[in-house]
């Protein structure tokens, strides 16, 4: 077949078709995406190999473990990458497929990275942990970025794909619509915190069951839907379940439809560049926002009071994380400690007063802060200072 | 027969005064359809609790943004000022902060509660000094309700369910307290009264 545009010396254009109704130039359509992949066990690591073979532009990898014996029977691995982080070594994978990509390689949990810092127009989860599903179901549905879940049961040979496009306005499922009480009794499970509000090193995930065959069947799958949607090809991605029975050879779809009930948050956000802005007050305007609203901060709590060893309770009145400094009493200079009570998650714009017309740091809130405004007609509004897209590294964040 | 659990407080009719009390507290309540739902019938029941439990009495709430409370409750707390002796204090002022990311998330079990009063508390479950945090355990499962917070610090706070063991994965809040306790045993629990009388319940139910 001719091969139209492509260069025969670039890469996957040695290989990639000219596919029947698609772009002219694959190549170039596929180089310019942005992929998020979270998960990078059986199903996710031989899923980076087919996008890095597809010539994905730019892949982020997300995984906080690191393979073990019993990965050399699911892992496109051999025994001397045992005990590699698995982030390193499907950055390497990637790498060494396809040189020009620019990879970025997260050796942490998903909920621990800063999230700006991630782009992509579609995510591929392929993780066996409630937790981070969650948490990767709001950072898809409130951007609108297509996820794709991908898993099998070794048991009954089935491989399994969650497509969740978001919908119009928000109105399309997320992961969390189908969990029931063992699901949500799971999530409980999986996140244990000592006294100090720390989280408890997690205890050691079951190992994925399941031939390596199903396993990469569950990921191929997946970046073959992937590449359909990236090129459009064929029928656009809906909000559906599909699944290849093994025993009986069916590949069966399932719709999906949003759950009324869901806890999550289901609207799409909006987002304003907030370069420039000086203080609350401009953040609103910006955002269209009126004294009706409130606002959060990612990763911090609002410390409406603090106190100190002495029993001084002072007014603190701004952003914090866990963990950072609440000040310093004014009447014993002791270290003021936040009181639980007294930090709130969002908090009114009409409780800051004139404390509006004030610096943005002195509310403690960072320029390139996730700062999230919550309008009262129902948008909800991410105020971002853009970051500079991810350049090819030379080793894994960790 | 009537349901002794608490999804029975669903058939518990609020009086006058707590029916307009829960149409004020409401008036202001922000946020997504589901958040704001959530909050009226946490509210709803926590009413419901206090009509039945003549232990609780609900101070202030404010349903803006989070749903924070504070609550009176008749309860022995035990106290100690300096190095003197144990004190029991008959009463306390709790102060609940119930956020959104509580129905979605497992949240720290010192997420939630707080003794705003007495000061001094010694227990090995409440950290010391003026910030009176709670510890209720590991983790908090998401959706957890309001009244099953009230009901888990109760027990914690007179002590019919305890954790002494400062070697304990997750730790005590108070060391000194849980090694005080450990050898003062025969004190304990405070108190073996339940939060409130169940035939209570079942008067209400007849009564609906």
């Amino acid at each position: 077949m001719a091969t139209g545009g492509l260069k025969p010396d670039r890469g996957p254009a040695l290989r990639l078709p000219q596919f029947v109704g698609g772009p002219g130039d694959p190549c170039a359509a596929l180089a310019e995406a942005e992929v998020i992949l979270v998960g990078l066990g059986s199903v996710g690591c031989a899923a980076a190999q087919h996008l890095a073979r597809a010539g994905i532009g730019c892949l982020q990898l997300v995984d906080r473990g690191s393979t073990k014996q019993a990965s050399l029977y699911t892992h496109p691995i051999t025994a001397a990458e045992i005990g590699m982080p698995k982030a390193e070594l499907a950055r390497t994978l990637v790498i060494g497929i396809n040189p020009a990509a620019r990879v970025a390689a997260y050796q942490d949990a998903f909920q621990n990275l800063p999230i700006d810092e991630l782009r992509g127009t579609v995510l591929l989860l392929a993780v066996d942990n409630l937790e981070t599903e969650l948490a990767v179901t709001e950072y898809c549905i409130s951007r609108g970025i297509i996820l794709i879940q991908a898993s099998v049961h070794g048991g009954t040979m089935i491989a399994q794909l969650r497509i969740l496009t978001g919908g119009k306005a928000g109105e399309g499922p997320c992961l969390a619509c189908r969990y029931n009480q063992t699901e949500w009794q799971q999530v409980a499970s999986e996140a244990q915190y000592s006294c100090d509000g720390s989280s408890l090193e997690p205890s050691q995930p079951v190992p994925t069951r399941s031939t390596s065959s199903l396993c990469s069947l569950a990921g191929e799958l997946a970046v073959h839907k992937i590449i359909r949607h990236l090129l459009g090809l064929g029928r656009p991605l809906a909000d559906e379940l599909l699944e290849y029975r093994g025993y009986t050879d069916e590949l069966v779809t399932t719709k999906l439809r949003r759950n009324r009930q869901c806890p999550v948050d289901h609207r799409r956000w909006h987002t304003v560049d907030g370069q420039g802005a000086a203080t609350l007050a401009e953040v609103l305007r910006r955002c269209g926002a009126d004294a009706a609203a409130t606002v959060s901060v990612d990763g911090k709590k609002f410390l409406d009071k603090a106190a100190c060893s002495s029993g001084h309770w002072t007014s603190v009145a701004r952003f914090a994380a866990l963990g950072d400094a609440a000040g310093t009493c004014p009447e014993c200079q002791q270290p003021l400690q936040p009181s639980p009570f007294h930090s709130i998650d969002r908090v009114p714009v009409d409780a800051f007063g004139t404390r509006v017309d004030h610096p943005l740091t002195a509310l403690g809130i960072d320029a390139g802060g996730a700062l999230v405004v919550h309008c009262a007609d129902g948008r909800t509004t991410r105020v971002t200072t853009p970051l500079p897209a991810p350049a090819v590294t030379g080793g894994c964040r960790t | 027969m009537s349901n002794m659990t608490l999804l029975g407080l669903a058939s518990v009719q609020l009086c006058d005064a707590a029916q307009s009390a829960l149409a004020k507290y409401t008036v202001d309540s922000r946020g997504v359809r589901v958040w704001r739902e959530r909050k009226s019938a946490e509210m709803r029941d926590l009413l419901a609790l206090e009509q039945l439990a003549p232990r609780l009495s609900v101070q202030q709430v404010d349903m803006k943004t989070d749903l924070r409370v504070v609550l009176g409750l008749l309860m022995p707390v035990p106290c100690r000022f300096g190095s003197g002796d144990l004190v029991v204090c008959e009463e306390a002022v709790v102060g609940i902060n119930y956020a959104q990311q509580s129905m979605l998330r497992a949240l720290p079990g010192t997420s939630f509660a707080q003794l705003l009063w007495p000061l001094g508390v010694f227990h090995p479950s409440v950290k010391s000094g003026p910030v009176q945090a709670v510890c209720l355990g590991i983790t908090m499962p998401p959706g957890i309700r309001l009244i099953e917070i009230v009901l888990m610090l109760y027990r914690a706070v007179v002590l019919q369910e305890h954790n002494f063991d400062e070697r304990d994965h997750a730790g005590v809040f108070n060391v000194e307290a849980a090694r005080w306790w450990q050898k003062n045993t025969h004190r304990i629990p405070l108190t073996t009264e339940t939060f409130f009388d169940p035939s209570r319940m079942a008067a209400a139910d007849d009564h609906a």
